[in-house]
């Protein structure tokens, strides 16, 4: 319907300028016959004739533009005539007049505006009574469109004849340029009341249209500004003692939204930086007084911008703005707006001081506590909208973007120091603080940016808190996947904690730790194994220093306990906290050498398996791993690790399935036999290493070792000597042959005779005996190996084992493995030289 | 027939010229007049107290005798109402007696002066009322009709520039409908010659109506009559727009309106208690719906005397219409 209705109604104003360029064409054609025939008063009858065309109501201003364009073309011949007749002794005086006699009022002040320029440029009449005149004529028109575009006209056609600085027409009688700022003026402010009054033309509506029609005559109005500019003789004291004020008033008195926005933003535009700069206060001082509507933020921006590309290009102009205490005018100027223009909503109000913060950032690089000062501003201004209006902050977007001018402009450590960028941070939405922490935290591993200081992940923490923990607001697991991302980048941000020193890193890390652990389960899953992981660095880090000492290092490992244990209690983390407690007691026996530490780590690993490992396939791996750690631990002594080896033992009989009994127990075997040079460096007592050059500080803690509270737990102590209990791992393997034999049996049963399974574990038995054959277990003979070669190749002969190319493989390797060992000579290859490999 | 007439003398018998001379010498001025029928009239002017000298040639017809019993002229000044149509009054009645009684048998040529002619009315022409001057050559016959035959002239009076009076007060009047309209206007004189330029603006102190354009009429008011007789006619002669569009409160707009395009004379007042010849600025306010708002002013014009040189002549009535 709408559309429709637009459509014909620029069908009927193409028609109703075509007849009106028709008749402008046709009388203008009279017009120039006339001139042919040197007759003026035709002349004048026709042009007047022409220009009456112009009186028109019907058309849109696009459309007018079109008609006035052509008669304006058509007014240059009749310019020509006048010249010509004043060579003919006529005066442009007469004319001036004659012009005048015209009965209607709009032809008669376009021809009186063309033969005032003439009369000017002739250098017959004053420039500056002319001028004067012809503004204060063109008051005759009040019809808003045909005025704008008659004044338009005097602006063009003077432009150029103005008494300028410097112009020809400058002089004691011509004027000065006073009098061509004036003239300016008060074209300018005759324009603008047009324009501002155009709105209340017709129908309500209309209003939306009529609008954009205004905003397409803007330039119009903004022209006088900028012919102002250029003039020459436009110095700074006659901007600010006039041209500043006088445009303000007009601007400010005219209370219209569109006006006011165009021509503050125009102001801003045409003059030059240097007036801006010494006109700030004046100017800043009119932004409150606009009309609710009008975009504030928007020219401040624009002003901005100028100020700081000014300030970008000459060095001496920050210095110039210090002076002025730029700065403090602007935030000042922010917040009465903010406190006046009750009406602005947030969005708007965040716009603004966006705009002051890029300024400060551009402007000013290295003081954040102006940044700072403006977030406050600002965090003040929204807080109170919010607390009125009883809802959100609303202005996300801005919110962000206002959040993100720090991160892109500066080290992230430094935006840490912005104490109120919290609080700003906390008038978002929880879903969008969310968003503004993980691009904080993205920031901070982009760049590689690391915290340092136990009040920097203070700060950071605070920064980040909707990713540390629950938000009130947020149902807690969203959507997982986007969950766990963010827990993702939240380990990874654990390891930027980092300070210079290792002391220093392990208060960072108890701050983080305790942050951290507010989080609640979901979160610690993830966030708990890079602290801790973290920490396992320092416990290394220690050791390399040479510091293995217990008052160091104990710290750190009980540190490390303690968030394990976290875990294991907040559930669902089972296996991470078994892994956690068997690398930390790794740590602890070979960084810390403290066996009671260690052997604790293993206690609660076995606590946890016992507990909550979960279901078989889980109890398998954990307690591979539980085998894995414990195999290569020397701290304990003989009693302790015993004790431990046996539960472990004890457990890979309890499993379901025969092959992981079988397999367990292989693995077992291990634990009786440790590798003689599993551990290159000599064990040898803490005080014994020479200590790469320990600094001061290290040395002084590390002495008070024997004068430490009794409460310590343990002690630094040597590392034992590898166990190699030969009659322990031989009745591991006869366990797990017979459980193998057992896995056989039951398949029989089953009539699952396409399981290859037992088969396969009678090869991996022969590994292990291989294994044990070459470490020199003197009860595996070669007749032993042999015997269990044979039993295998018995059963590899099976159809069902043939078909299992992985298990044929699997063997071939085994006994290829044996070919080679063979071959390589030496003592082992003697012992091989007995065993028979089947072919 | 005509030669009965003629014989009997009925006819006219003898033709009369004349032709009109200044007393002091110099060449004759006229005054060119719009006419109704398009072709501009043009006669002798004179201003009071001149001395019109004629030049009176009489000529019988060839071959006839003509005999009278005196050959006159008359200057006369009449004025004559619409109402009463050929019987003009008299006000002015000068007489020379050019011939005595005799016979008219060849041409003759008679000078004759009226010296000092005290004429103190312009001539007028207007709807409903006239007042001209004329040369009246009477050839007085006993028996038969008298040849008689009106010269016309025209006659205008000059004033000095009034001196100006310090701080002579414009004309300046508040008017208005109650809570709808109100302007304050000002011209900046009452008194204007008739090239003089009007100068004045319009205040607009209230405006709830929405005007569509205003202009300043020069209205031209004929009063004859007296009391309860008068009769008054209007003409207006001039429009001349000086606003275009709605102003608002506060605005101020310009008039500057040159008389010398229009048609005027001065103002005659009760010109011999007969008729009076007004003239007004008349603002005319025109709102959207095309109702008229106005105000009518009297001014007053007169002729200066500066402008005598330009009198002799057309005046510049470059009147541009639209």
């Amino acid at each position: 319907m709408v559309a429709q209705q637009e459509t014909v109604l620029s069908d009927e104003q193409a028609k109703w300028l075509q007849e009106a360029g028709t008749s402008v064409k046709r009388n203008a054609f009279y017009m120039k016959r006339a001139l042919d025939d040197d007759n003026l008063r035709e002349a004048l009858r026709y042009s007047a004739a022409m220009l009456g065309e112009l009186r028109t109501s019907l058309l849109t201003p696009q459309r007018y533009f079109e008609l006035y364009m052509q008669a304006f073309n058509e007014l240059q011949h009749l310019e020509g005539f006048f010249r010509d007749e004043t060579k003919k002794g006529r005066s442009y005086a007469d004319l001036y007049e004659l012009v005048q006699h015209a009965g209607n009022v709009l032809p008669r002040l376009y021809l009186l505006c063309m033969v005032g320029a003439c009369f000017i440029r002739g250098g017959e009449g004053a420039a500056r009574d002319i001028l004067k005149d012809l503004v204060e004529m063109c008051k005759g028109v009040q019809h808003p469109t045909r005025g704008l575009f008659l004044r338009s006209y005097l602006c063009q056609v003077s432009k150029g004849l103005l008494p300028d600085t410097g112009s020809e027409f400058e002089s004691e009688e011509g004027g000065r340029i006073q009098d061509a700022v004036d003239f300016l003026l008060l074209n300018f402010t005759e324009m603008n009341k047009l324009w501002v009054r155009m709105q209340h033309q017709g129908a309500q509506r209309d209003r939306d249209r009529r609008e954009k029609e205004r905003q397409q005559l803007a330039d119009l109005v903004g022209k006088n500004l900028t012919y102002l500019s250029q003039l020459e003789g436009l110095n700074f004291e006659l901007y600010q003692g006039q041209v500043h004020p006088r445009v303000l008033e007009q601007v400010v008195g005219c209370r219209d939204d569109l006006a006011q926005q165009y021509l503050m933003q125009c102001v801003v535009q045409v003059f030059p930086d240097d007036f801006h700069l010494g006109t700030l206060s004046p100017l800043l001082a009119a932004l409150p007084q606009l009309q609710p509507g009008v975009k504030i933020h928007v020219i401040l921006s624009s002003l901005l911008d100028r100020l700081a590309r000014y300030a970008s290009v000459q060095s001496t102009v920050v210095e110039a703005f210090d002076e002025a205490g730029v700065f403090q005018k602007l935030l000042e100027a922010a917040k009465s707006v903010v406190t006046q223009q009750s009406g602005m909503q947030s969005a708007d109000v965040t716009a603004m001081y966006i705009a002051l913060v890029q300024f400060t950032s551009a402007v000013y690089p290295d003081r954040l506590d102006y940044i700072n000062q403006a977030l406050t501003a600002c965090h003040t201004a929204l807080a109170e909208r919010s607390a009125q209006e009883g809802e959100g902050v609303g202005a996300e977007k801005q919110l962000v973007q206002l959040l993100s001018i720090p991160l892109d402009s500066y080290d992230v450590v430094t935006v840490l120091a912005l104490d109120k960028y919290p609080s700003v941070m906390a008038l978002l939405s929880p879903p969008t603080r969310k968003e503004m922490a993980v691009k904080i935290v993205d920031a901070i591993l982009k760049t590689g940016t690391l915290v340092d200081t136990v009040q920097r992940v203070g700060m950071l923490f605070d920064f980040i808190a909707p990713l540390a923990t629950d938000v009130e607001g947020v149902e807690a697991p969203e959507d997982d996947e986007d969950f766990e991302e963010e827990q993702n980048l939240m380990a990874r941000l654990m390891h930027q904690l980092k300070a210079p020193t290792l002391d220093g890193q392990f208060e960072v890390l108890k701050a983080a730790r305790d942050r951290i652990t507010q989080g609640g389960p979901n979160r610690l899953k993830h966030t708990i194994p890079a602290i801790a992981f973290a920490a396992l660095a320092v416990v290394r880090g220690l050791s390399a220093e040479g510091q293995q000492g217990q008052s160091k290092t104990e710290p750190v490992l009980q540190f490390i306990h303690s968030l394990t244990a976290q875990l294991a209690e907040a559930g669902g983390a089972a296996e991470m906290a078994l892994q956690l407690f068997l690398a930390a007691a790794q740590a602890a026996s070979d960084e810390a050498h403290l066996d009671v530490i260690a052997y604790e780590f293993f206690e609660q690993a076995f606590i946890i398996y016992e507990e909550a490992i979960p279901d078989s396939s889980s109890e398998r791996t954990a307690l591979a791993s539980i085998v894995g750690a414990l195999q290569r631990i020397r701290v304990f002594s003989p009693d302790s690790r015993a004790s431990l080896v046996h539960k472990a033992t004890g457990y890979s009989a309890k499993l379901l399935r025969k092959a992981d009994q079988c397999r367990a127990v292989l693995a077992c075997s291990h634990l009786l036999w440790q590798e003689e040079e599993a551990q290159a460096d000599p064990p040898s007592a803490n005080g014994d290493t020479p200590a790469p050059a320990p600094e001061p500080s290290a040395t002084d803690d590390a002495s008070p070792d024997d004068s430490s509270p009794a409460g310590r737990t343990s002690e630094a102590v040597q590392l034992q000597a590898p166990v190699r209990d030969a009659e322990g791992v031989m009745s591991c393997l006869k366990r797990a042959l017979k459980i193998a034999h057992a896995a056989q049996q039951q398949t029989a049963v089953a009539r699952r005779a396409n399981d290859t399974e037992p088969v396969s574990l009678f090869v991996e038995i022969l590994n292990h005996y291989i294994f044990y054959f070459e470490a020199g277990l003197p009860t595996i003979t070669a007749s032993v190996l042999q015997n269990l070669l044979d039993l295998v190749q018995n059963d590899m002969a099976g159809d069902s084992c043939q078909k299992d190319s992985a298990l044929v493989a699997f063997y071939k390797n085994t006994l290829g493995h044996i070919e080679l060992q063979r071959a390589r000579g030496g003592p082992a290859a003697e012992r091989y030289k007995q065993i028979k490999v089947p072919a | 027939m005509k030669n009965i007439l003629g014989n009997l003398g009925l006819a006219t018998t003898a033709s009369v010229q004349l032709t009109f001379k200044r007393g002091d010498g110099q060449p004759l001025k006229t005054a060119t007049l719009k006419t109704k029928g398009g072709e501009p009239e043009q006669l002798p002017l004179f201003s009071s107290k001149e001395t019109i000298c004629a030049e009176v040639k009489v000529a019988n017809s060839p071959g006839k005798k003509v005999d009278h019993y005196g050959i006159k002229v008359q200057l006369l000044g009449q004025i004559e109402l619409a109402s009463e149509r050929g019987h003009p009054q008299d006000f002015l009645s000068l007489v020379r007696d050019l011939a005595p009684q005799g016979d008219l048998v060849k041409q003759e040529t008679y000078p004759a002066e009226f010296a000092n002619v005290e004429m103190q009315y312009d001539s007028h022409r207007g709807i409903q009322v006239r007042l001209r001057y004329l040369l009246r050559v009477t050839i007085s016959r006993s028996y038969a009709n008298s040849v008689v035959k009106d010269f016309p002239f025209w006659v205008r009076n000059y004033e000095a520039a009034p001196a100006p009076v310090p701080n002579a007060a414009p004309i300046k009047m508040e008017v208005g409908i109650e809570d709808c309209l109100h302007i304050e206007f000002e011209y900046d004189k009452a008194k204007y010659h008739l090239k003089d330029t009007v100068v004045g603006k319009i205040y607009f102190l209230l405006v709830r109506i929405k005007l569509k354009h205003m202009e300043v009429e020069i209205r031209r008011r004929e009063t004859t009559g007296a009391g309860t007789h008068a009769r008054n006619e209007t003409e207006t002669l001039a429009k001349y727009e000086i606003m275009d569009g709605a102003p608002v409160r506060g605005e101020s707009i310009p008039i500057r309106l040159f008389l010398s395009p229009y048609d005027l004379t001065p103002t005659f007042s009760n010109v011999h208690n007969r008729f009076s010849v007004k003239y007004y600025l008349n603002l005319v306010l025109v709102d959207e719906e095309d109702r008229r708002y106005f105000k009518q002013q009297e001014i007053q014009l007169f002729r200066l005397l500066d402008d005598k040189a330009a009198a002799n002549g057309t005046a510049e009535a470059a009147h541009i219409s639209s």
